[in-house]
């Protein structure tokens, strides 16, 4: 088991949240802060939102302002029910249209002056945003969300905890026969039971041909990872990737692991997750403040020089509301990027190294860490083969 | 003829060269692309271009796996976390670079800072009117696509029910609509299913953290996405051993019997109604929409007593209930 990070406290981490905030508004010197997106909504309010499908979701959109130096975001919303208990009736206000010309003008009307600073909008909105002067919101949030604290490093600890053990009840149903799909259902049903606030990616349980060119086109000529589930027939020795993400209090969880179907792991399979291990526990060797993305690159690397993950993602990427966020390591920002991230206690890294024998498929698991004063701390539990956390 | 064709029709008639889109919706509706499912908005991003001088649809994904069989692998173009290497991918795309006009469904300062640099000296116009304007019409594949998550949607709801017990929890009955869900294949909803306590003065879409009590009355969602294609409904329920459903609003039969051909969206909302179209997702409807036959209509009614929702299927007379 993972070790508690604090006794958790909402309230104590949405207040932290908000100061943060308004640090990195300073810094940035941006005076308003107009959230559209629902994930940062979710961080600058901890308001809940009904989870739906995109264009739902940014009908049903609330929206988040914050202005410089204010105790609390004006939240508008079609959901007051979501909103935290101790948020306060002047700054909670019924939900504003941003999808119509109307109700953008009716928003940018309320806007305090000076430099915005803005997520994603709607094209009315950024339409009657076009006589302003606007900055991506990320010179903002970017900064906020780049470390954690220990109450949100609890929530991923906790969310990740629930994926995991609805992991094990689904791990005794993947078996010859089964459909894929029942084990996406079979795994919904058990996050929910288990508390998940929601389920955000439709569930990846994708078999995994023995080499790339018996699978789909690859753009890039590497394993093709993820592909939407579709109702296949599980097989004896199948190989089969497993990836999702679920919610609980905003924040994300990321389970990654390989599972054998039907008989034990061969010899090569369990050499596969032998080198996975030594890929992730060299660049973990690293994991402490002040070594750099490049640093982690470094020790990751196979002994041939290669890097063992996917070049369309990364060795590693960090963790929050949203399910894939800074600090990003190992992607094709390339390595001057690596090289300007500097690890601090509270950053999240989930490591998700890829072994691939061409021919004899591979193996991916995740991990997930948080670097301490000292090092790191696990908030998932160690990757095992065929299962779902040892 | 097909939606790409209707598309390329109207960018014709609007004058616009490009379009850029970054709603899953909107890029089901012009490549069929199946791409992995996420809940919620995400920031606008280049996610499906067409140009209308090739009449091409471009998709961003790594593999043919979620675009139609036949889609020409030239024309994805990969996932990056580069800016640089998608402008890259971007300018390579033949008729892009020219273009004048460039209809977008969304933007952020960084896509808006990448995409001038992309098409030098565009002007950005929204999309939504002309994706509205193509939801508006009847279409066959509408019917049918939507008549298969109908029959998902109303087999999770029933599941639903049949758990509806005194010291169920929302969280239970969420789970039995998904796995009820994915047995049936759909492993995606339109929304994650809601059981929430029915209150007059609340929205009914977020429950609270605690167990359903007998005689409560509860209302009950469901929403599926199938094959890319949504439906959805919602009924309410006192509590009980069988849990027991109310019948609908008193208005209702005269809502329904009011979605004929000439009446308008607004009209249906000055009913007290909340009223989209259903599609490849939520079809978002102007109070001006004039419904014609076959287009496929979701409702919603609610009275003091409880709330109904279901999708019809608009006729010459008397609209089918799909749901």
């Amino acid at each position: 088991m993972t070790e508690p990070v604090c006794e958790l406290d909402l309230t104590r981490m949405r207040r932290d949240r908000i100061a943060k905030l308004d640090a990195a508004m300073d810094a940035a010197e941006v005076d308003s802060l107009l959230l559209c997106g629902q994930q940062n909504v979710a961080y600058a309010t901890g308001a809940r939102m009904p989870a739906a499908d995109h264009v739902r979701a940014a009908w049903w959109r609330a929206v988040a302002v914050l202005e410089r130096g204010a105790p609390w975001p004006h939240l508008y919303t079609d959901f007051p029910e979501g909103a935290p208990p101790e948020w306060p009736d002047e700054f909670l206000h019924r939900a504003i249209e941003v999808e119509t010309a109307s109700g953008a003008a009716e928003l940018v009307a309320r806007l305090g002056e000076g430099t915005l600073a803005i997520d994603d909008a709607p094209f009315p909105l950024w339409d009657a945003l076009r006589t302003r002067a606007v900055v991506d919101a990320g010179a903002v949030t970017g900064p906020a969300k780049l470390t954690k604290t220990p109450d949100e490093l609890e929530c991923i600890r906790r969310v990740q905890s629930i994926n995991e053990e609805a992991m094990r009840i689904v791990r005794t149903l993947a078996v010859p026969g089964a459909l894929t799909t029942e084990l996406s259902g079979a795994f919904l049903r058990a996050v929910a039971e288990l508390g998940a606030t929601a389920n955000t990616v439709d569930p990846v349980f994708q078999v995994m041909p023995a080499a790339v060119a018996e699978g789909p086109f690859s753009i890039t000529g590497e394993p093709v990872f993820p592909i939407p589930t579709g109702a296949d027939e599980l097989q004896l020795g199948d190989v089969l990737w497993i990836d999702t993400g679920i919610n609980l209090h905003g924040y994300g969880s990321d389970f990654g692991s390989t599972w054998i179907i039907g008989r034990e792991p061969n010899h090569r399979q369990r050499d596969q997750f032998a080198r996975w291990r030594t890929f992730v526990d060299r660049a973990l060797a690293q994991v402490k403040p002040g070594a750099t993305g490049a640093d982690l690159v470094e020790a990751a690397k196979r002994d041939d020089g290669l890097r063992p993950w996917l070049s369309y993602f990364y060795l590693a990427h960090g963790i929050g509301t949203d399910s894939a966020e800074m600090p990003f390591v190992g992607t094709t920002l390339g390595p001057e990027f690596d090289a300007s991230i500097t690890l601090a206690p509270g950053m999240v890294l989930v490591f998700e190294p890829v072994v691939w024998d061409d021919g004899h498929a591979g193996h991916r698991s995740e991990e997930i860490v948080a670097v301490t004063a000292d090092g790191y701390v696990r908030l998932s539990e160690p990757a095992e083969l065929d299962g779902a956390g040892s | 003829m097909s939606r790409l064709d209707a598309c390329l029709g109207m960018m014709v008639r609007d004058d616009i060269d490009v379009l850029i889109l970054g709603r899953e919706a909107n890029a089901r509706t012009v490549s069929d692309a199946s791409r992995l499912w996420l809940a919620g908005t995400r920031a606008f991003a280049p996610g499906c271009v067409v140009v209308r001088r090739s009449a091409a649809v471009h998709v961003l994904a790594n593999t043919d796996a979620v675009v139609p069989e036949g889609f020409p692998v030239d024309r994805l173009y990969g996932l990056t976390w580069n800016p640089e290497e998608l402008l890259a991918s971007l300018t390579a795309i033949e008729g892009l670079g020219e273009a004048r006009r460039v209809g977008v469904d969304g933007m952020t300062p960084l896509a808006h800072a990448l995409l001038a640099r992309a098409m030098p000296g565009a002007e950005f116009v929204d999309a939504g009117p002309l994706f509205a304007e193509m939801w508006s019409g009847p279409d066959p594949e509408n019917i049918d696509g939507v008549g298969h998550a109908a029959i998902v949607a109303r087999d999770g709801l029933e599941a639903m029910r049949a758990a509806l017990v005194a010291g169920a929890t929302p969280h239970e009955l969420r789970g039995v609509c998904a796995a009820q869900f994915a047995f049936l294949g759909a492993t995606t909803p339109a929304f994650e299913a809601v059981a929430a306590p029915f209150d007059p003065a609340a929205s009914s879409w977020l429950p609270p953290e605690r167990a359903f009590v007998d005689g409560e009355r509860v209302t009950l969602r469901a929403g599926a996405l199938r094959y890319g294609w949504e439906a959805s409904l919602a009924r309410t329920y006192v509590v009980g051993t069988p849990s027991v459903e109310q019948p609908a609003p008193d208005a209702w039969d005269d809502l329904v019997a009011a979605c004929v051909p000439g009446t308008t969206a607004g009209a249906l909302r000055a009913r007290g109604a909340v009223v989209h179209g259903a599609g490849r997702g939520v079809e978002p409807w102007d109070d001006d929409l004039v419904l014609v036959a076959d287009l496929m209509l979701a409702i919603e009614l609610r009275d003091d007593q409880g709330l109904r929702q279901d999708v019809l299927r608009i006729t010459a007379t008397t609209p089918t209930v799909v749901t």
